[in-house]
């Protein structure tokens, strides 16, 4: 039998890493939004053109970020409900979440959004393990867990230019939470979950916030089997509402907080590349770099590039530790629990845990640039070699064929599989079609 | 010396056990029982009722729990403004707090507050040492730290039998923070100091509120020294109120999550002792101990007794922890900054780190009586003979004496001194630098002769290489210690604090002696230095020395240099302002071993802290 390469749709932002991976690539088409944030009925007029595209090139798998390609087509057997587009036709489709699920679809109401999460007509890719795991508590399937990773592009793999004059350590990014700046009331009970999670944060780091809810405090209980879809619902609400102010306490903890620091300690040697900043903090900075080879150039040209996480993350990592390391810059980071999975720490990047170490490592590396240069040739040589997007994608063509997803022009058509990894939950899948309220 | 005791309590024993006069005070009465909730006209009343005894009895030192002998008299003139009881019967007044100042006067305005705690004659023994720093750091006069105690009475000192306890893990106390239970809406933007500073300490956990406040963030001006007093007021309010939050996610850290944890996962082996559980979260409790024996009883009958401390403490140890100790029973406690420095961990007590060790540890110590009541026992003689309030008030009082320092303070200054010792000296090593300030002294003062200033710290170097320029002044990045290589300097808040020596909580100085980096250095002996550099030791007139606690172990290091050098100026220290810090007699005793006779100390701005002292070598 001979086999074909995969034909993968996707965006552009994943063409290139597609084809290096060695599949063939079909970039969706511009006509169409891909917004992440698409209400039902923009998702339902986008379906058609989707599932023509899809049959046009005969297409194995469907993959984008954060479910912008979500779309929907009527279902001719229940009228008034829709049906996935991809499951329409039988094609697995593969979102891979750069934010958390709930941080997505925005547009929609929760009871539609965990509708489609119970879903088995698609495949979650949690970049986030304690994520992952969360999802599966609440009945969330077809859930896999891979890292995040840097799109495959021209890396400048040449020895690091001499540094910029101006600033010796920069940050690139935003303030990771409005939360503590809304002036929305706020019942002091409903901070009470978030606030003993952060307490046993910082006493056992590496327990994920699912594990103390239910496990250690008992503060709700997770969907059981014979729970009907309503409560099912309330459950997941009810954990997310609780969980939302410890991830704006993780946004200042991870993130905010060094920001505020570094300018407090060092002033115009610490540069805030992003916006907002002036407005949430009044701290001086610089405006977001839109320009990708612009932005990519100054993680290389800046001494120290610095990363800090955001809220939405307990253990893992953002893209901007493959993105910084991918494109040569020096990585000094807020230290996460699963680093060690991704880097050699002292030797592939650097870490700091706190304010004083963050000090006493940014002094030693404005004094040892030989050593900074190293750091940062090993972090390159690292990601470029592990950490590509097309690195990921060939394990996830290989967790597909595991799971008995094969190309379409061999035999098996790929039915939407059962993700092979991460917990699924006790509760039973809501299958195809799916009614939504909106 | 006569006593007055305000409210009796545990200060009444601990007079008696320590046969010392006392004078029994009555408390201010406030219609909800609670002194803390005293205002001003019952403070005002309370101090009319007993400034006629204090002076019949001659009262010399009012002793009372957490500011409740805090009391206001009317002026003699007509005037509408109030003075304070103590300061007009001329009685220093000596308050031991157990719970945070802010607590302690829920009834008064906090601009009252603040006036009076500028009272000299007033003494503020706190009982956290970081409570106690921060009171410092604000500018109040008269702070020390005194930690609680157990209560002065005889205890029942029979071995514990672990086969007649009870196989229960107990917690005694009441739930005491309403905080996550106020109807009242709260706005996030109150909340971001408090959550920062939980986040902070989830990293460092010894940083304190104020530091975190203060110097990491910035979140508000300290108070300074050219502050009026409503600037002062107004800082210190905003400062206490960021900090609420903060106490009400320590209390939930502390205390509250852990009786949460051990209702859900022990059931009916976890015994809660104490009120307001129900209401916060639907727990049956135990009502309080009818008596205080039966309390005491109670430790000994448990086999593990929990202490929790409160939301209020940043790093002391509660009452509790020398009560169940005292008693004879088996302490298992969160583990606290100052539990160490009073119990021998692991020998006198047990402490957990987090929910995971907690039922590790109970597991542990249900399944070995023996240890526990081996542990149970050492605990007992620890408090038994050093933490009862007996041993408190000789500390306090103790305190209160003046304090001789080691030395007189010459009148005359360094350079009448040097004029006189070394009119014209060939070479002058100057050692600790920092930006050049004594550097160019000596330039203005010695014209011709050699200075080289050393100096380790990036920041302070490149600042003194230009002034060397200037001065004509050889700059030398290096420590001066008693080895040769790399060594790591804490870099503090005060610039001319960095030291080789490590930070020492509570020190007097601690305000600019906190470490805020570290910077990797090169440090050499003065012989190494003066053989690698070829100067002769013979040549060298004149070394200073102003190494922040360094000195003896740089002095160590120019035994060869010593044989030689005319005049030896160096920084001393009458207290501990860093760990392992020689004090001045140890180092004026190696110098006086090395044929040196001392000729001045010159006080500093701190006279009682440390001073420089000179030395030269008679011909």
């Amino acid at each position: 039998m001979v086999r074909r390469p995969w034909r993968i749709a996707t965006t552009t932002q994943l063409e290139r890493s597609v084809r290096a991976a060695g599949f063939e690539a079909f970039v969706l088409p511009a006509s169409l939004t891909l917004d992440c944030n698409n209400a039902i009925s923009q998702r339902l007029a986008e379906g058609p053109m989707v599932r023509e595209f899809l049959e046009r090139h005969d297409i194995d798998l469907l993959l984008d970020f954060n479910g912008g390609a979500f779309t929907l087509l009527p279902n001719p057997d229940h009228p008034g409900q829709a049906v996935l587009t991809n499951a329409a036709l039988n094609i697995p489709y593969v979102v891979c979440y750069l934010d958390p699920l709930t941080g997505t679809m925005a547009q929609l109401s929760w009871a539609d959004q965990w509708q489609l999460f119970e879903s088995r007509d698609w495949i979650k890719w949690v970049w986030e393990r304690s994520y992952a795991e969360e999802l599966g508590r609440l009945g969330v399937p077809n859930i896999i867990t891979m890292p995040m990773a840097v799109s495959d592009d021209d890396f400048d793999t040449s020895p690091l230019p001499e540094p910029d004059a101006g600033a010796a350590v920069a940050f690139m990014g935003h303030p990771a939470s409005s939360w503590f700046r809304s002036q929305q009331p706020i019942a002091s009970g409903a901070l009470f979950p978030a606030l003993t999670a952060a307490a046993v944060n910082a006493d056992m780091p590496h327990l994920p916030f699912h594990k103390i809810y239910y496990d250690l405090y008992g503060f709700g209980e997770p969907p059981r089997p014979g729970d009907d879809f309503g409560t099912r619902v309330t459950k997941a609400l009810d954990y997310y509402n609780h969980k939302f102010a410890y991830s704006a306490y993780l946004a200042v903890k991870q993130r905010d907080r060094f920001a505020r620091f570094l300018k407090h300690k060092l002033g115009d040697a610490f540069e805030l590349i992003g916006d907002h900043w002036a407005k949430d903090y009044e701290l001086p900075h610089t405006p977001r770099i839109w320009d990708r080879n612009v932005l990519h150039e100054r993680m290389r040209r800046v001494p120290i590039c610095l990363n800090l996480m955001k809220g939405s993350l307990e253990a893992n990592m953002n893209v901007r530790h493959f993105e910084i390391t991918g494109y040569g810059g020096f990585m000094l980071t807020y230290y996460s629990p699963e680093l060690s999975d991704c880097f050699e720490i002292g030797v592939e990047c650097d870490v700091f845990r706190n304010e004083a170490e963050l000090l006493e490592k940014i002094a030693f590396y404005l004094a040892h640039p030989g050593k900074r240069r190293e750091i940062a040739a090993a972090g390159q040589r690292r990601t470029l070699s592990q950490h590509l997007y097309s690195h990921r994608l060939v394990t996830l063509v290989d967790l597909l064929r595991q799971a008995g997803v094969l190309p379409r022009g061999v035999g098996q058509v790929g039915s939407p599989p059962a993700a092979p990894t991460a917990g699924q939950g006790d509760v039973p899948a809501v299958a195809a079609p799916v009614g939504f309220a909106s | 010396m006569v006593l007055g005791v305000v409210g009796g309590g545990w200060w009444r024993e601990a007079c008696a056990a320590m046969h010392r006069e006392c004078v029994d005070l009555p408390i201010a009465s406030h219609p909800g029982g609670n002194p803390h909730c005293a205002d001003v006209a019952e403070r005002l009343r309370h101090g009319e009722a007993i400034a006629a005894l204090l002076e019949e009895r001659r009262v010399e030192r009012l002793l009372d729990i957490s500011g409740s002998g805090l009391a206001f008299r009317r002026r003699g003139d007509g005037s509408p403004d109030l003075q304070l009881l103590h300061e007009s019967a001329r009685v220093l007044l000596c308050s031991h707090f157990i719970d945070p100042l802010v607590t302690a006067f829920q009834g008064l305005d906090w601009s009252v507050v603040w006036q009076s705690l500028q009272s000299a004659a007033w003494v503020k023994a706190v009982w956290d040492r970081v409570h106690a720093l921060e009171l410092q750091r604000f500018g109040v006069p008269q702070v020390l730290q005194l930690r609680m105690a157990a209560p002065d009475r005889a205890y029942d000192r029979t071995p514990l039998d672990p086969a007649r306890q009870r196989p229960v893990i107990s917690f005694v106390g009441t739930q005491n923070s309403g905080y996550f239970r106020s109807t009242a809406p709260l706005s996030a933007p109150q909340l971001f100091a408090g959550a920062l500073a939980q986040a902070v300490r989830g990293d460092l956990g010894d940083m304190t509120f104020y530091d975190i406040y203060h110097d990491l963030y910035g979140l508000g001006e300290p108070v300074a020294a050219g502050d009026d007093l409503q600037a002062r007021i107004r800082k210190t309010a905003t400062y206490f109120q960021a900090k609420m939050f903060f106490h009400a996610a320590l209390c939930l850290r502390n205390r509250d999550r852990f009786v949460i944890f051990l209702k859900r996962h022990l059931g009916n082996l976890f015994q809660l002792v104490g009120n307001g559980w129900d209401a916060a979260y639907g727990f049956s409790a135990d009502p309080p101990l009818p008596t205080y024996e039966a309390y005491l009883q109670h430790f000994r009958d448990s086999a593990v007794n929990l202490n929790l401390v409160n939301g209020n403490a940043e790093s002391g140890l509660n009452m509790r922890h020398f009560e169940i100790t005292a008693a004879g029973g088996f302490l298992l406690c969160y583990q606290q900054p100052e539990v160490g420095e009073c119990f021998e961990i692991g020998r006198e007590c047990a402490v957990f780190r987090d929910e995971r060790d907690l039922l590790e540890k109970i597991r542990y110590y249900l399944a070995h009586g023996e240890e526990r009541a081996a542990i149970a026992h050492a605990g007992q003689q620890r408090t038994l003979g050093e933490h009862l309030y007996s041993h408190r008030l000789g500390t306090l009082l103790g305190a209160l004496e003046p304090r001789p320092l080691p030395v007189a303070f010459s009148a005359r200054n360094w350079r009448e001194d040097f004029a006189e010792l070394v009119p014209e000296p060939d070479i002058i090593l100057d050692c600790g630098a920092n930006v050049g300030q004594m550097a160019e002294a000596y330039r203005q003062f010695y014209p011709r002769a050699a200075i080289y200033s050393f100096e380790p710290v990036g920041s302070a170097f490149e600042k003194l290489r230009e002034k060397c320029a200037a001065l004509g002044v050889t700059p030398v990045r290096k420590a001066v210690g008693d080895r040769d290589g790399k060594a790591w300097i804490n870099l503090t808040a005060g610039a001319e604090s960095n030291s080789l020596l490590e930070f020492l909580p509570g020190n007097p100085c601690e305000r600019w002696h906190r470490v805020v980096g570290r910077e990797e250095i090169e440090i050499c002996t003065l012989d190494r230095w003066c053989k690698d550099n070829g100067v002769d030791p013979r040549r060298v007139s004149i070394i200073k020395m102003d190494l922040q606690g360094a000195e003896l172990k740089a002095l160590y290091g120019a035994r060869e240099l010593l044989s030689c050098v005319k005049l030896l100026l160096v920084e001393v220290s009458f207290v501990p302002l860093y760990k392992d810090c020689p004090l001045f007699e140890e180092v004026d005793r190696f110098i006086a071993e090395c044929g040196f006779r001392r000729r001045a100390v010159y006080a500093s701005d701190q006279p009682h802290n440390w001073g420089d002292a000179l030395y030269y070598k008679p011909d």
